[in-house]
């Protein structure tokens, strides 16, 4: 086991420092990444999945991901970016798989609604920032997936446009029209929720 | 729905990125498309809105979830010699001799699953001065 102090000092860690200790094979270095890095995670695997086990799935996937491939790390990007590069595809393979096994039987924006319905918040999450954060999850479903991607990335994440780019590994011009394309939608489904404030 | 640039141009204005020369387009483009203002006041509050608000936590088992998990495939992962180890034992030998680099080793194989315990042995082994890995070698 590890002391206090040890534990403090992976707190206080930069995530370069984190990172070359994983490489190490320090495994309590991975734990404290995935402490600081799971806010970032499910925010991005619960928009794009809504909330559930298929986003909690997603979540562990991407750690997973995140842990087998950070040899491959160099650090040219911040580690937020490429564990969102991470998460934002491996909920798009979600969602394609999810689309392979559901589609013939089931509407898929229809199940995705009752998990919004169905989302229980925590203490803390009561009132109108909850009721807000479930009319823009239940926004989204009315999202195709690769739209909902990119407004994931730019309007609830805050990356740019340049960066949401990289992270698709599609064109900026692209990112901008899908972006257009789903602020439209968004705006027109938070408006039938919130009036048109 | 708006065009490539002009959209560019609402989303550097949302970052408060636009260039004097952007900042002259945005406005040219404003009063040839009267709606424009309105539509980016709407894309304004739509981002200032959003941002941020996703649930951001999985609840309190993820954590362990994922830690397990990764222990587990370290266990079923063979032990390989990675250049980084090689390197080290090699620099070890001449301040320890053979027989501590040796029992290194066999500690280093006896813990076959040292990638799934909290500190790999090796380390442990690495950060004793050499009489006490001598003498931890006797053991």
């Amino acid at each position: 086991m590890y002391s206090s102090n040890v534990i403090r000092m992976l707190e206080t860690d930069s995530d370069t420092d984190l990172i070359a200790a994983v490489k190490g094979g320090n495994q309590r270095a991975f734990g404290e990444i995935v402490r600081r890095y799971e806010g970032i995670v499910a925010s991005t695997t619960i928009s794009m999945l809504g909330p559930g086990s298929e986003a909690e799935d997603a979540g562990q996937e991407t750690m997973i991901k995140l842990y087998k491939s950070l040899d491959l790390f160099k650090g040219q990007s911040k580690l937020s970016t490429y564990v969102n590069r991470i998460a934002i595809n491996t909920s798009l393979d979600s969602l394609r798989r999810r689309k392979k096994q559901m589609s013939r039987f089931f509407s898929m924006t229809d199940d995705e609604g009752t998990k919004w319905d169905n989302y229980i918040a925590s203490d803390s999450d009561q009132g109108r920032d909850f009721e807000l954060r479930q009319a823009i999850g239940k926004a989204m479903t009315s999202l195709k997936p690769e739209f909902r991607a990119v407004a994931v990335l730019r309007l609830i994440q805050g990356f740019s446009t340049r960066e949401v780019a990289d992270m698709l590994g599609i064109e900026k011009g692209t990112v901008l029209s899908r972006l257009s394309r789903a602020k439209a939608q968004l705006a027109d489904g938070l408006r039938e929720d919130f009036g048109n404030d | 729905m708006t065009d490539i640039r002009t959209q560019y141009l609402i989303e550097r204005a949302i970052d408060g990125n636009l260039t004097s020369e952007e900042q002259q387009e945005l406005q040219d483009l404003k009063v040839r498309h009267p709606k424009l203002e309105s539509q980016i006041s709407v894309e304004v509050n739509l981002a200032n809105l959003m941002k941020g608000q996703a649930p951001s936590s999985f609840g309190p088992d993820f954590h362990v979830k994922v830690i397990d998990q990764i222990a587990r495939e370290a266990e079923s992962r063979p032990v390989l010699l990675d250049t980084d180890f090689v390197d080290r034992l090699w620099n070890l030998f001449p301040k320890v001799g053979l027989p501590s680099l040796g029992t290194a080793c066999v500690f280093m194989f006896a813990n076959a699953s040292a990638a799934a315990a909290e500190i790999p042995i090796i380390d442990a082994l690495f950060g004793l001065p050499s009489e006490q890995l001598l003498i931890f070698s006797i053991f």
